[in-house]
């Protein structure tokens, strides 16, 4: 049986848990064993996005409106999608900031401007506090409801129960001190909390589990399955209505308006923004966590409508929607699921307050209460003590008074709303920030003024459009302003804004509002001037990808400071232990070392200032920067140059990268030149060599011997003729060859007749053929359009190739074929060996200079390696192509093609 | 084209498949009062494209990103 004993032991039970476990949490981040720093925790603590709105409010708003509840989840899901652009550029753009809050990061990005942080906080906390108040109403509501066990009576009014009785006011104060425990313990420049947020994904964990049971026990204990709950839901008329839109524009068109609205809250929301950016431990979780979080919003919310359509069938009437989850366990008799369901429900409820206090509190610390701190004349002065524990002081008391003035809200003027339309509102509160949010990080020409008007604007919209009309609700406000307008103008109805009609009041309040803010923030940024600090910042948030990965590295400031002076400033934020620690760092890094009257260079300043930046915000952080440094305001220009310089020195060593791998490349190419050149100058030396001896050892016997018998005498000259003849053949290849290759050769294109030129270069080589007992067959067909080019050159060519031929060739039947035939538009030729061949590998390379193709069995074959290169480049030049194919052993065939002349060339 | 920034173009495709699927008019065409195995037909829609965009974003964000930008 459960009794109220049992009940509370649990419930305060499970929060013992969450404080072990974020205790514990806390103890192994301080050992270095970080237990969040996977992308599976990290994409759980992202589930504090579903509160007891979700667990409880989903399933009456489904009951109330079908498919109504999705959008909140769809669009997350579809901003996840973007999430490595949006999310990954925001947590970069904090980490290297040192940003904490969404307060801080709008300020910092214009301009590190006061006034927007104090804004930005004023609208959080406004917009969340009646967003935690809900969770506390879940809390007592579903305790009242369970502490009636087995009965089912819907809690109407809580006003009637004491404070002293009330257990939502217990877990309100438990929950103060567990964040007044894990999320101000120390003041740290990261301001990330590991024991929390292990305890909110454990509590996310619990939610899911509860839901999905009581969705489980639901589907196929109370009904047989989805089919069954769907047929049941089918028969009653007003249920059916839910399986469809209603075919009227308006419906869809706020369908839509509720997916952009939940996309841009999912990154705005003050606790999003503390789990997705502050707490990160590193960028690429996201790569898992972003369909890992979509996966969790499908999970919890695939029985929402069978609890909704099952719940709606089973009780007829009497029972709140919100309560299905509790109740339909309770009904049918189930404790144990019961409690399961209370203690998810209390897990959603407690995790969404944990993380928004804690979130609100650095926010309230940082911007509401340390730039009227600062302005205080003791603060100011350097001689005041460690300002440190105040700051810590400051956030608790915050947190204490986030949840008290909750509670309060709740007591007294929670009571008229449904769970879903608070939740929305405060919704609609937090998407104001999306334009200066969003455009800050995509957007340069984005102002402080633009940023600011568009708040302002968008506000301004949200109170009338959604606070106003829930004043006239709890009967604060005259009704006939909603009727009839304000001041009787029906153009200004809270609900149909200059007519507006066909949308729910909450796509309706969206629409106007972002569509009002979004045009001030743009147009006023278009029309205004931009001091160079918003130039600065502008520049190095939207750009932030490719300006150096620490702040200090891009440091935009000229002044002089005195290093102790910083010194003694950061000790009275950080205490003295962990400036020492961060300023040793910083002097290691750079191989520093400080004397008492050192100057701080930029780079020094600024990176105080991000320091300062993590513990209390940018706007105060540079307030109190400035009050120790003499500053030198630096012109437009000045920042422009900084920027760029900066910029350039990284695109520049970008650029450095990229030739050091071009010249890399070149170099190998160059080396492998030099080889083959040097391999090329000892082959030719030599082929040189050969002749020149042979010359001269013959000029020496003519010399030794001048009585020479005649013949003999003949026979030694007729030598040397011949070897001199090879010389200058050599020696003509080789200038030939630089010819080619510089361009210089000239060309005297005629009409040639292709068969004479090879029956000339047949008869050259034929001696040399003879010599070595090769048969020759030389096929011409009978008639030969003439070709366009130089005769001599082709000559040439074709002599190349039969004496590559004949080298080639075997001594023993060796056999070579020239052959010439005719295709449409060119004419072939193709001279046939049956030499050992080419090897493969080699096909390629044969016409390339100075490559010799490899001989099994003779090693280097003779000549200079020239011949096949110039070949290649006379036909290429005559606008022909050549190519060797070869099987090895079976001989080799050389084929060039040149185009035919066309008639005018004949002509000529 | 950089692995990162075909990532990038990978994930905005899913995202704009996500937002016309799940907005009229491509939306309309499913809201039709009949059932599919018991199941009112829009709902099981909205569920299977829902599960469909989890698993194209699993697949594009699954490339590890370029060696270029380390860890911080």
């Amino acid at each position: 049986m459960l009794t109220t004993e049992i009940i509370l032991l649990i419930a305060f039970g499970y929060m013992g848990v969450l404080f072990a476990i974020a205790h514990f949490g806390d103890r192994w981040a301080a050992q270095g064993r970080s237990i969040i720093s996977n992308p599976y925790i990290y994409a759980l603590s992202l589930a504090v996005y579903c509160t007891a709105w979700t667990f409880y409010g989903s399933v009456g708003r489904a009951a109330a409106s079908g498919l109504g509840f999705l959008p909140t989840y769809i669009g997350p899901t579809l901003m996840c999608a973007l999430g490595w652009v949006v999310m990954r550029k925001i947590i970069r753009i904090s980490k290297i900031h040192r940003i904490t809050s969404i307060a801080d990061f709008i300020a910092s990005r214009y301009g590190k401007s006061g006034t927007l942080a104090t804004m930005v906080t004023i609208i959080a906390v406004m917009g969340v506090i009646p967003y935690i108040a809900l969770q506390l109403k879940a809390i007592s509501m579903s305790y009242n409801i369970i502490n009636q066990y087995p009965l089912i009576v819907m809690p109407r009014y809580f006003a009637d129960i004491p404070v002293v009785h009330d257990t939502a006011f217990y877990v309100a104060l438990l929950l103060a001190l567990f964040a007044i425990l894990f999320g101000t313990r120390h003041l740290d420049a990261t301001e990330r909390h590991e024991g929390l947020v292990a305890a909110i994904a454990f509590e996310s964990l619990v939610k899911l589990v509860a839901f999905l049971a009581a969705g489980l026990f639901v589907t196929y204990g109370v009904f047989q399955g989805f089919g069954d709950v769907f047929a049941k839901a089918g028969a009653v008329p007003r249920l059916q209505e839910l399986f469809i839109f209603e075919n009227r524009g308006g419906e869809y068109f706020s369908w839509c308006i509720d997916i952009i609205l939940s996309m841009v809250v999912l990154i705005c929301l003050p606790r999003q923004f503390q789990v997705i950016v502050v707490e990160n431990v590193n960028e690429n979780h996201l790569q898992k966590a972003v369909w890992l979080f979509p996966l969790y919003l499908l999970a919890i919310n695939l029985f929402v409508l069978p609890i909704a359509l099952g719940g709606t069938v089973y009780f007829t009437s009497g029972v709140d929607a919100d309560t299905f989850v509790l109740t339909l366990p309770i009904a049918r008799r189930q404790e144990m699921l019961s409690l399961l369901v209370f203690i998810g429900g209390m897990s959603a409820s407690t995790g969404m307050v944990i993380v928004e206090t804690v979130a609100l509190s650095t926010m309230i610390c940082n911007d509401l209460v340390m730039p009227v701190l600062l302005r205080l004349p003791l603060v100011r002065s350097a001689r005041s003590p460690d300002l440190s524990t105040t700051v810590l002081n400051i956030r608790r008391g915050s947190i204490a008074l986030v949840v008290l003035s909750a509670y309060a809200y709740f007591r007294f003027v929670g009571e008229a709303f449904a769970l879903v339309s608070i939740g929305l509102i405060s919704f609609v509160a937090a998407a104001q920030f999306a334009p200066a949010m969003l455009g800050g990080i995509f957007w340069k020409q984005g102002t402080r003024a633009g940023a600011i008007s568009g708040l302002v604007a968008g506000f301004a919209v949200w109170s009338y459009t959604l606070v106003l009309p829930s004043l006239v609700e709890a009967g604060l406000l005259d009704e006939t302003v909603m009727t009839r307008g304000l001041w009787q103008m029906a153009a200004l109805k809270p609900f149909q804004l200059f007519g507006l009609q066909g949308l729910d009041p909450i796509a309706h309040a969206v629409f106007w509002s972002l569509l009002v803010n979004g045009a001030c923030y743009v147009g006023v940024s278009l029309f205004g001037n931009k001091t160079p600090i918003e130039l600065t910042q502008a520049a190095l948030f939207v750009e932030v990808f490719t300006y150096p990965a620490k702040a200090e590295d891009s440091s935009l400031w000229r002044g002089t400071a005195l290093v102790t002076d910083l010194r003694s400033l950061l000790e009275r934020f950080l205490g003295s232990p962990r400036t020492e620690e961060a300023l040793n760092a910083f002097a290691r890094n750079r191989k520093i070392r400080w004397g008492p009257l050192s100057k701080a260079d930029p780079a020094l300043v600024t990176y105080a200032e991000t320091l300062l930046a993590g513990a209390i915000g940018s706007a105060s952080a540079r307030v109190m920067v400035a009050s120790v440094v003499k500053e030198e305001p630096l012109g437009l220009d000045e920042v422009m140059h900084i920027l760029d310089e900066t910029r350039q020195v990284i695109a520049y060593s970008r650029e450095l990268e990229k030739a050091t791998a071009e010249l890399k490349s070149a170099n190998e190419r160059l080396k492998e030149l030099d080889r083959l050149k040097n391999e090329f100058i000892s082959t030719i030396t030599h082929e040189l060599r050969t002749p020149l001896t042979a010359v001269r050892s013959i000029a020496e016997i003519l010399h030794a011997n001048p009585r020479l018998p005649p013949d003999q005498h003949h026979n030694l000259t007729a030598v040397i003729v011949r070897e001199s003849e090879r010389l200058t053949r050599l020696i003509n290849q080789v200038l030939d060859f630089q010819k080619l290759e510089t361009g210089k050769m000239t060309w005297q294109l005629l009409p040639v007749d292709l068969r004479e030129v090879c029956r000339e270069a047949m008869a050259s080589v034929r001696p040399l053929m003879e010599e070595r007992n090769i048969r020759t067959k030389l096929d011409l067909p009978e008639r030969l359009p003439p070709v366009a080019g130089d005769r001599d050159r082709l000559l040439q060519a074709m002599l190349n190739l039969l004496s590559n031929a004949v080298k080639f060739c075997d001594t023993l039947g060796g056999q070579i074929v020239v052959e010439v035939s005719s295709q449409t538009d060119h004419l072939r030729v193709a001279v046939r060996d049956n030499g050992a061949g080419i090897r493969k590998e080699d096909l390629g390379v044969i016409f390339e200079e100075f490559r010799q193709g490899r001989h099994d069995s003779r090693g280097r074959p003779p000549g200079s390696g020239l011949g096949l290169a110039i070949t290649k480049r006379i036909v290429e030049a005559h606008g022909g192509r050549i190519w060797a194919e070869s099987q090895p052993g079976r001989g080799s065939t050389f084929s060039f093609t040149l185009p035919l002349a066309v008639q005018s060339q004949q002509e000529g | 084209m950089t692995p990162d920034s075909l990532k990038k173009r990978r994930l905005a495709g899913v995202f704009l498949f996500g937002w016309i699927f799940f907005n009229y008019p491509i939306f309309s065409l499913f809201n039709l009062p009949v059932a599919w195995n018991g199941i009112p037909l829009l709902y099981g829609y909205v569920f299977f494209i829902w599960a469909l965009i989890i698993v194209l974003i699993m697949l594009a964000a699954r490339r590890d990103p370029p060696p270029g930008e380390p860890d911080r």
